[in-house]
């Protein structure tokens, strides 16, 4: 809080031109790949990080399954004969709800949409939040003050407030969900780019690239992006989880879209259905647990890379 | 000298923020908001009135008048929390009225459920990161990830399902019984249904501040004026208790007081589940109900419950912060 | 020692805590001891009977009231000029003990019971009856304004205190039917002007309601409860309990918790699966709940926009909201495809969980007398092929491939778009599966789950395709009848429905002058909503009821109506009469705090045990330091 993390810059310690004659370009390509290698490597030493990617992949899986699954397994027209309400048994592992379609369907589809959902609100939110604080951390004062006031009303409004007004007014389909989240998450994001590009844009190279008459255009975007990505991208990793649990949250307030139900609806469902008082519990249970998980994994794979590129932390 | 020029600049950055804020409910309730909010209403609370009776709706509305000057008389509504009359939830009833008695309720969960998640966060935090790695420490880290990933709601249904619906040891839902009790009875009755929603949010925060703490804590340990005094031969509790927990608490502060957003925002998902009569049950219903009167209401109090937050927040901090206090 | 005093000290606060604890559950037990003795003092009977309901009041206005429990309110506050009969729900001698019409059937003359007094002590009169029925009839006063046939009515006077005189230009039986408008007290109100009286709030803090039935709204906490108490001085015999209560809740699980608790009495519930655990608990002797299966009353709705603008019979109202119904919905051919590829009995068995029957005219089968059954020849069924045929036979192609038929007039899909309740427990389910349904036989829909206002705002527009919602319709027809009426279109018409055809027979069932021409007349009626399909009557839901019998008696002795009728109908006081509290049962409401002592109790013990730790600890560690 008190110091900016520093980020080391090795650009400045990059030879002028390695003896093989690569274009500049190639050259670019290759350092990417070494520093991607490099992260991979450190990457790998955090149990944390590694257990959170176990459980991506697992439900990336899952999601990409569900794409290709058949839909009728969802629709109570077509599956008839499945049993209203049925505990887990072999034939329907996570049990049954109220009208006999099986639990472990619907989370199978849920993954999709929830993912989907965090994934695309998350973007919203970054592009919002990179565009937004670098404006303001690059700008003049002027701008800044007042990007930054603005940053400030977002990042203390009681989001879901906010949230339950807005899908009042334009009414609740799947894409204005994803606005409204993206729209109320982008303010942390901002102030962390801010602050990021405050500190990087005093650096000499920077200051000689723009004596040598670069314009601010070329400086932004060769220069200091470059810089904030892996700062960026462990954010937006961490701003998926919120955004998933923000989605549920929507859901269970009743806001979810009733043509694609996320696990946040599903929960909503059986809990509008009695499932606690029906003692129901694995119609409950499947959604809630993957929530937390996938949340978990999320928060997971953040935290280890916060680790990596904010070397503040690394230190410890 | 110093202080006195600090706080002013707070209370400035709190009045524009309150400003803005305001002029982003204007814009969403009297501009943006789709349709005439007269004919609105009247569609959803079904009541059958002919184009003059709208007119005059609409005059008492003050929505007759250009909007610069409806601008002008909004905030001057919004800042005397004068919200009118709830036009579907409660017909004719005021919003204020509805409000208050709503607001003692949620304050009574919100204020007590955050000290004591504060509480336990902030020492376990402080345990945690003295003794990193410790048994104490994993544990904590591991069930504050798992809080933190686990939505309110999704805590406060497991609560149900196991002390209420299954052990019957707590009420489900409400603040008090159908028939309110008096007297000694009646707080033990309502302590008895607040005792499930109040865990919940207590619970789902505590991991929250525990994290905060520990990474802030971490920082703190790492700086050299510690090491300094560690090499000086200060014992290493005397070295926590005045040097490192005083500075690390600062932040801590700063973040618990930006959450305060993200606690009401949970408020109201688990009010929802437990049926408690309090302000985001109000803001749920006023959501269903599409009644934008009460809707507004919640939007603008929650919001300045926020600002406030932060604004004594930045007076705890300057408090501490030997910093701010002579700089 | 300094530690040691902290130690102790935290040792004796846990005590302290114990102690508390203690002390809470006995003044718990001392006051619901006393409140059990105070009720005893009152010979067994008196007591509060608290009905758990998801419905909220927003009025209490007579005339304004639309939602169920608002008439609950209504009908234990107001008499009407007749009582429905316990068996029969027909008219049955109340506040007109009885009735004759003239030779020419144009004039009814009413006796009214002599010596009625309001609930304030003023006395009530011919005159109160007379001077509600001008109020209604001259300020067009809301939804009860047909129920006095405006059309028909000449005068209604009060020739003296306890005579009222009806006449009419056609001979009706409306003024028996019985004309369901509550009777106000005119000398309250009196000076009201139609305005004034369309906002009277009827009830204010402090000021309780004023009618003459049996109970009296006393207090009104708005959104959570409302409180009756009885009126002693009642025409029909004071109540056995001294006051009736109903709590809002949000949703039917935390009312039947809470009735499993002891909070609360009765419930009429709206969950078939809550209500088949209640059932399934109560069949196996483990509870104190009695559960109650009612007549199917109600009925589920799937209803179609038909308002056509261009229509040369268009209703009035249709013409000025034009709205955007998709036109494909007005041939007659795709709502018959749609009726075909429905498949009621499976919504019944699945989503009704069996509480319920398919659904056919919009008269439902409690109204016996009056409801008509489609002949096997009409009846029609679930059969996705038919369905298809019929749309194939009609013109509806799929011509662009994508597996959703075209309309041959526009080349457009067909893509319905249908608005669910948010606030009904199976409407999404309902619409799911409609959907699926539809997309066998070729048809899309963009489902949309909304609140009742949103849909109210979407159907007033004429801004929709289809929508499902639900009726309670009278005992008598003619109410729901009159909803299929051009004249209803903007107000109660579900659909916007127009047929010259229709609206006359309406008006003649109005005026038939025997029971038996009437019921032809409406089987009519409901014979051509069923072929000419502007909604479809998915199912008709039983009434679900469930109450503590343990601690109540009364209500079973009371059904109505008979055999298969309410445990507590709502639109009848009888029950609210002779529910009493089960001798022996105690007047205080359950619910146990055992939660909150073992709460106590274990932070007590643990602030007791870190207190003594801390106390041996220290003790230890200065030994050491000795």
């Amino acid at each position: 809080m008190k110091t900016e993390p520093a980020i080391t810059a090795p650009e400045i310690q990059a030879p002028v031109l390695p003896p093989n004659k690569l274009t500049p370009r190639q050259l670019r390509w290759a350092r990417r790949r070494r520093t991607l290698g490099r992260f991979w490597q450190q990457f790998r030493q955090s149990k944390m990080g590694m257990i959170g990617l176990a459980i991506l992949i697992f439900y990336a899986g899952v999601a990409i399954f569900s794409i290709f699954a058949s839909k009728g397994a969802l629709d109570p027209t077509i599956t008839t004969n499945g049993p209203r309400l049925a505990g887990p048994s072999l034939h329907y592992p996570l049990g049954t709800q109220i009208d006999g379609i099986s639990v472990l369907s619907l989370t199978i589809e849920g993954a999709r949409i929830s993912l989907f959902v965090g994934l695309s609100a998350a973007l919203i939110s970054m592009l919002l939040g990179t565009l937004i604080g670098m404006w303001a951390g690059y700008k003049s004062s002027v701008h800044d003050a007042i990007l930054m006031r603005i940053t400030d009303v977002f990042l203390v409004l009681p989001w879901l407030a906010l949230a339950i007004v807005l899908a009042a007014m334009f009414g609740q389909n799947f894409w204005i969900i994803i606005i409204i989240i993206g729209l109320t998450s982008w303010a942390g994001t901002a102030r962390l780019v801010r602050a990021q590009v405050l500190s990087v844009k005093e650096r000499t190279y920077i200051e000689r690239s723009r004596a040598l008459g670069a314009s601010d255009a070329h400086v932004v975007i060769k220069h200091i992006t470059p810089n904030l990505m892996p700062i960026i991208f462990a954010n937006t990793i961490l701003t998926i989880a919120i955004a998933i649990l923000s989605e549920s949250q929507l859901s269970f307030l009743g806001l979810g879209d009733p043509n694609a139900k996320s696990w946040g609806t599903l929960i909503e469902e059986a809990f509008n259905h009695g499932a606690l008082t029906l003692h129901a519990w694995w119609w409950l249970m499947a959604p809630s647990i993957s929530i937390v998980l996938v949340v978990l994994g999320f928060t997971m794979v953040g935290f280890a890379m916060d680790e990596i590129v904010n070397p503040r932390i690394r230190e410890r | 000298m110093g202080t006195a020029k600090y706080l002013l600049g707070k209370l400035g950055q709190l009045f524009i923020t309150l400003v803005l804020v305001l002029s982003l409910a204007f814009l969403l309730f009297r501009v943006w908001q789709p349709g005439d909010p007269v004919a609105t209403w009247a569609k959803a609370s079904g009541a059958k009135l002919n184009a003059e009776q709208l007119d005059q709706i609409r005059h008492e509305w003050g929505l007759d008048v250009p909007l610069p000057r409806q601008y002008v008389s909004y905030m001057g509504q919004m800042l005397t929390f004068n919200f009118g009359t709830s036009t579907i939830l409660n017909p004719q009833e005021s919003v204020s009225s509805m409000f208050w008695s709503r607001m003692a309720k949620s304050a009574i969960l919100i204020v007590t459920s955050t000290f004591a998640a504060i509480a336990i966060g902030v020492l376990l935090g402080i345990y945690g990161g003295w003794k990193r790695q410790g048994k104490v420490d994993q544990a904590s880290m591991g069930s504050s990830m798992v809080l933190y990933a686990m939505p309110e709601f999704v805590l406060g249904m497991i609560f149900i399902l196991i002390f209420a619906a299954t052990l019957h040891l707590f009420p489900v839902s409400l603040y008090e019984s159908p028939i309110p009790k008096t007297g000694v009875a009646h707080w033990t009755d309502v302590i008895n249904h607040m005792a499930l929603p109040w865990l919940t949010l207590t619970l789902a925060y505590v991991g929250e501040f525990y994290l905060v703490m520990r990474s802030s804590l971490l920082d703190v340990l790492g700086e050299e004026y510690i090491a300094l005094a560690r090499a000086k031969g200060v014992r290493e509790k005397y070295v926590l208790r005045k040097h490192a927990v005083p500075n690390a608490l600062l932040p801590t502060i700063t973040l618990v007081a930006l959450s305060f957003g993200f606690i009401l925002s949970g408020v109201i998902t688990v009010e929802l589940v437990f049926s408690y009569p309090g302000v985001g049950k109000l803001s749920v219903d006023a959501l269903r109900q599409r009644d934008f009167a009460v809707l507004q209401a919640t939007f603008v109090i929650s919001v300045i419950a926020v600002l406030l937050a932060n604004f004594i927040a930045d007076l705890t901090y300057a408090y501490l912060d030997p910093r701010v206090r002579r700089a | 020692m300094r530690k040691v005093r902290k130690g102790l000290l935290v040792l004796i606060s846990g005590v302290i805590i114990v102690l508390l604890a203690a002390g809470s559950a006995w003044a718990q037990s001392a006051s619901a001891k006393a409140s059990a003795s105070a009720s005893a003092s009152t010979g067994g009977s008196g007591g509060t009977f608290i009905e758990g309901t998801i419905n909220n009041v927003s009025t209490v206005n007579p005339w304004k009231a639309i939602e169920s429990p608002e008439y609950e309110i209504l009908a234990l506050n107001f008499d009407l000029l007749e009582n429905f009969d316990k068996s029969t729900l027909q008219a049955a001698p109340g506040v007109a003990t009885s009735w004759t019409q003239s030779p020419d059937g144009l004039t009814w003359t009413f006796n009214i019971r002599p010596g009625m007094t309001w609930q304030d002590g003023q006395p009530f009169t011919a005159k109160d009856i007379a001077w509600t029925y001008n109020k209604t009839l001259d300020c067009k006063l809301g939804n009860s304004l047909d129920y006095l046939v405006p059309e028909f009515t000449n005068s209604i006077t009060a020739p003296s205190d306890t005579q009222l005189v009806w006449s009419t230009k056609k001979p009706t039986s409306a003024p028996i039917r019985p004309p369901w408008v509550y009777i106000a007290p005119e000398h309250i109100y009196g000076n009201d002007t139609c305005d004034q009286i369309s906002k009277e709030p009827f009830f204010t803090e402090g000021h309780p309601m004023v009618g003459s039935g049996p109970f009296q709204l006393t207090d009104w906490v708005k959104g959570q409860s409302w409180t009756m108490t009885a009126n002693p001085n009642y025409w029909g015999g004071a109540p056995h309990i001294s006051q009736f209560k109903v709590v809002l809740y949000d949703n039917s699980e935390a009312m039947v918790n809470a009735l499993k608790a002891g909070e609360i009495d009765y419930t009429n519930l709206g969950s078939v699966d809550l209500f088949n655990q209640l059932q399934t608990e109560s069949q196996s002797g483990s509870s104190n709940i009695t559960t109650h299966v009612g007549p199917a009353v109600t009925f589920g709705q799937m209803s179609f926009n038909m308002c056509d603008p261009t229509s040369p019979t268009a209703a009035p109202y249709c013409k000025n909201n034009p709205g955007t119904g998709n036109p494909a919905l007005r041939d007659p051919a795709v709502r018959t495809a749609i009726s075909w590829a429905i498949d009621r009995q499976t919504i019944v068995d699945k989503v009704l969980a069996g509480y319920g029957e398919p659904g056919t005219t919009v008269v439902p089968p409690f109204a016996s007398f009056y409801h008509y059954n489609p002949t096997p020849d009409e009846m029609i069924g679930f059969d996705i092929n038919k369905a298809k045929q019929i749309l194939a036979d009609a013109g509806y192609k799929d011509t662009d491939g994508n597996g959703i038929l075209n309309d041959p007039k526009t080349g457009q899909d067909l893509n319905f778009r249908f608005i669910l309740r948010a606030e009904s427990d199976i409407g999404a389910r309902l619409g799911q599966y409609i959907t699926g349904w539809l997309k066998q036989i070729g048809i899309a829909t963009t489902s949309e789950v909304v609140s009742d206002g949103k849909l109210s705002q979407a159907w007033l527009a004429d801004d929709y395709d289809m929508y499902i919602w639900g009726w309670g319709p009278d005992p008598d027809p003619d109410f729901i009848l009159s909803t299929y009426t051009s004249s209803q279109c903007g107000t109660w018409s579900d659909t916007c429905y127009s047929n010259p055809e229709y609206d006359k027979l309406y008006k003649e069932q109005q005026t038939a002058p025997t029971p038996q021409d009437r019921q032809a007349i409406v089987f009519k009626m409901q014979d051509i909503i069923y072929k000419d399909i502007p909604e479809i009557v998915l199912y008709y839901d039983k009434s679900l009821e469930a109450y503590n019998s343990a601690k109540w008696t009364g209500l079973e002795d009371n059904v109505s109506p008979q055999p298969d009728g309410f445990l507590w109908n709502q639109y009848t006081p009888y029950s609210a009469l002779t529910v009493q509290l089960r001798s022996g049962a105690s007047a205080s409401s359950g619910g146990t705090s055992s939660g909150l002592l073992i709460i106590v109790g274990i932070l007590g013990a643990i602030v007791v045990i870190v207190g003594i730790v801390m106390v041996v600890r220290r003790g230890k560690s200065e030994e050491d330091l000795a």
